[in-house]
């Protein structure tokens, strides 16, 4: 089920009076929820409920065993089952087909021809994204920092169908309390959760589908467009995937906040960054963390050698790329921005030791803005050769005409980098503004903006980028 | 604001919203498939843009869509502006000739299936000075012959043929069309001898709509696609592609790719030997579209195809792919 659908609507409008009549009875609120959350992940393909029920269980049954097991070495060797468990059945849906195919081309150059047994399996939507909060879930257990809850909790907490499919990637520590500790149904902070819904829903219908116009005939063939195209495409690609997953990650926190659960923030204007350091405190600042603590900190983090960091931030970087896809591109990708950590690293202890003061503001965003926007380009192309082709095209494609410009691309492309720009408290002013307007007014108005967001949109809205991975 | 107030007002958001929105709902609503979800759709936002056009709610939709130039959004399918005029006979007695003064405008259209092929063909030949590239692959994915409330072909195609005047048409039609039909005259079930007559007369339509201006057409068959309940109802599909192509012989030629991407032993294959004999993926994980081996067994199709309906220079026959090399199962 996809949240911008009548299909969704329905399903919320039904789902919502039953969140808060069961509310003050946590038990009956779990079922409620587990049904609801199973049915909106079954409505893309039954089968898969299989597999978020295996995971739940899996974990749990790990969990619980950590938790109750006594001697460290054998908390550990359960941990590492769990880890090995869920890296496995990650492995296998995503990642098989990626290390089979690499193996058989390394096979072919040396003149073998190699049958690694290709799997036709479909990936199944939002795997990565339940299996790293599974992964929290026995990790900290594990650290000792959160005590296992019952089945039905953790199940709620794994397929809750807010974040289910795309994130938030929510920790057990920041959710699962919430559902014990029922919010109270006269004070729902509606206002905020209908403006992020709706600023969600212009986020994905409105910009990415309207970048995604340029952005896939370049990308598609990059030969056949001018230099200007293609450099526009690239910012369009920028705006584009910022606008599909941030607008996700917008609609789901409003949807939550409707529910009355409150998750943690994904997206903090991330092309104002002042550094790739900075951009990744702002992006997908749920994935990021838990690069951070699940990965970057255990490696070593930076209490190490000079070289040992760089290694660590390397690790996490290429991981953190290969998360996104099976594919050696986002490998690159993921490299690409240790390579930028690592650098920046290096750059700032040395101006700190030489004494000059940090780079100017407009200069460090510039550089990191389009760095940022210049590993898209791998990010986005299929192939190595699809990249380097749009790159070369950037050098060559000069002084023929550029059609595929358009201006509904160009105010795209200008709202997606302006909106970055926006006071800090913008939002938060707005909403205050409009929660004094009565409630019913409130529904009116958000209902003549969804009829502006439809229209806007250009037709067909394109799915959503981050449900592959 | 308390829950009820909540319910309330998203209650009243959603209503408001499909009251503004009701033409469009209803569209989209007759764009589904045959079945009881489509008869209560459609059934449901006919009465809701009637209220919505009784009460003027639908203007500020229609204004809106009126200043950003895309007043015909919202409009329904009537009668299909279907210019098929039967075959031409005799077909074209000679090929016609193309060089570097007189280059071939070749244009490239169809669903999501031109995707991955188009780009290719456009790369192949983007050093031949004979051939004449009409823009880029000018693909419509989710789009066929059977919704024309998705998109709505029979009007696009003739007024692209009348502003680009290809000599030289590269199409595929169809993955998506393995449907029953829909649209505001009614449903027809996929398959029954009423929905394959007026399939083939779509298809005569399409033909003709593209060669109405004198250019040719390499008409793409639909490729084998793993799942064989979708690949016996493409199998149907192909036979009205070909048979109305060979009514046209000299001016469509049709290109069969379920033989151009089986495996030794007839059968859908996710991998296949390239030039080499090497075994490479060609198709994608969904069975249907290509990857990029696969785009290039279709680019090497259509050269031979176009080359059996003109003459280019330099656009030589394409070599067969080495034979008898073992499949690889899914």
């Amino acid at each position: 089920m996809l949240f911008p659908t009548v299909t969704f609507a329905i399903f919320f409008l039904i789902v919502l009076p039953l969140n808060w009549l069961t509310m003050h009875n946590p038990r009956n609120w779990r079922i409620m929820m587990l049904v609801a959350s199973y049915l909106f992940y079954a409505w893309w393909d039954p089968w898969l409920v299989l597999l978020l029920a295996g995971s739940t269980l899996f974990n749990q049954l790990i969990a619980v065993r950590i938790f109750k097991a006594g001697a460290p070495r054998a908390r550990k060797a359960l941990l590492w089952v769990g880890i090995a468990g869920n890296l496995a059945f990650l492995g296998w849906f995503k990642y098989w087909n990626f290390f089979a195919g690499s193996a058989q081309d390394a096979a072919g150059t040396l003149g073998i021809q190699l049958d690694p047994g290709f799997v036709a399996v479909v990936l199944p939507v939002g795997i990565s994204f339940y299996t790293f909060m599974a992964l929290s879930y026995i990790i900290d257990t594990w650290r000792g920092t959160y005590e296992p809850v019952s089945l039905s909790r953790f199940a709620v907490f794994l397929s809750f169908f807010p974040h289910l499919v795309a994130g938030p990637i929510v920790r057990p520590a920041e959710l699962i309390p919430q559902f014990d500790n029922p919010p109270d149904p006269r004070e729902v902070d509606a206002t905020r959760g209908f403006a992020l819904i709706l600023g969600g829903l212009f986020l994905k219908v409105v910009l990415a589908s309207t970048c995604a116009k340029l952005v896939d005939p370049v990308f598609g063939s990059p030969k056949l467009h001018s230099a200007p195209e293609v450099l526009l495409a690239i910012y369009a690609y920028a705006v584009q995937i910022f606008a599909d997953f941030a607008g996700y990650s917008t609609i789901a926190i409003g949807v939550a906040l409707l529910l009355g659960f409150r998750f943690p923030d994904n997206f903090n204007s991330p092309y104002r960054a002042t550094s790739v350091q900075d951009f990744w405190r702002r992006w997908h600042m749920t994935l990021s963390r838990w690069l951070r603590d699940y990965l970057y900190i255990p490696l070593g983090g930076n209490r190490g050698s000079r070289f040992e960091t760089e290694r660590n931030l390397m690790l996490t970087m290429v991981i953190g790329g290969l998360w996104h896809g099976a594919n050696w591109t986002f490998l690159f990708w993921g490299a690409l921005h240790g390579s930028a950590l690592i650098v920046e690293r290096l750059a700032r202890g040395r101006r700190t030791a030489a004494g000059k003061p940090p780079m100017r503001k407009w200069l460090a965003w510039l550089i990191t803005f389009n760095f940022v926007c210049f590993a898209w380009i791998f990010f986005r192309a299929e192939t190595f050769g699809q990249a380097l082709s749009v790159i070369e095209r950037l050098f060559t494609g000069w002084g023929q005409g550029s059609p595929a410009i358009s201006l509904g691309v160009l105010a795209a492309v200008a709202t997606g980098i302006g909106i970055q720009f926006l006071p800090v408290n913008f939002w938060a002013d707005f909403q205050a503004r409009v929660s004094r307007f009565p409630y019913y007014a409130q529904g009116a108005a958000a209902g003549f903006l969804l009829m502006v967001i439809n229209v806007l949109g250009p037709a067909g809205v394109a799915p959503f980028i981050y449900f592959q991975f | 604001m308390p829950a009820g107030h909540v319910l309330v007002a998203l209650f009243i958001g959603l209503v408001v919203a499909a009251l503004l929105n009701a033409q469009g709902m209803h569209k989209q609503a007759l764009a589904q498939g045959p079945g009881i979800g489509r008869d209560i759709a459609g059934t449901l936002t006919a009465g809701l843009a009637g209220v919505s056009g009784i009460f003027q709610i639908d203007q500020p939709r229609k204004l809106l869509k009126a200043a950003l130039g895309r007043s015909g959004d919202d409009k329904l399918v009537g009668k299909l502006a279907i210019t098929a005029k039967g075959p031409k006979a005799p077909a074209a007695p000679t090929k016609p000739v193309y060089s570097a003064a007189k280059p071939m405008g070749l244009y490239l259209t169809g669903d999501s299936l031109i995707t991955d092929p188009g780009p290719v063909l456009l790369d192949k030949i983007s050093t031949n000075p004979a051939i004449k590239p009409l823009g880029v692959t000018d693909a419509h994915a989710a789009t066929g012959l059977v919704q024309p409330e998705i998109f709505n072909w029979f009007d696009y195609l003739p007024q692209q043929i009348k502003a680009l005047r290809p000599d030289m048409t590269v199409a595929t039609f169809g993955a998506n069309d393995g449907l029953g039909f829909t649209g505001v005259a009614g449903a027809e079930e996929f398959g029954t001898p009423a929905w394959l007559a007026e399939y083939a007369r779509r298809v005569a339509g399409v033909m003709d709509s593209i060669t109405a201006k004198g250019g040719q057409l390499v008409m793409l068959g639909l490729p084998i696609p793993s799942d064989p309940a979708l690949a016996a109802r493409w199998a149907k599909m192909n036979e009205i592609q070909k048979s109305e192509a060979e009514k046209r012989k000299g001016l469509v030629a049709y290109v069969d790719l379920f033989d151009k991407l089986k495996d030794a032993k007839g059968n859908y294959a996710d991998f296949l030997p390239d030039a080499s004999g090497q075994l490479q993926r060609a198709r994608s994980s969904d069975g249907i579209h290509y990857e990029p081996l696969g785009a290039t067994i279709v680019t090497d199709a259509i050269i031979d195809a176009i080359n059996e309906l003109a003459t280019v220079p330099g656009l030589g026959a394409q070599p067969a792919a080495p034979p008898g090399a073992a499949p690889v199962a899914r």
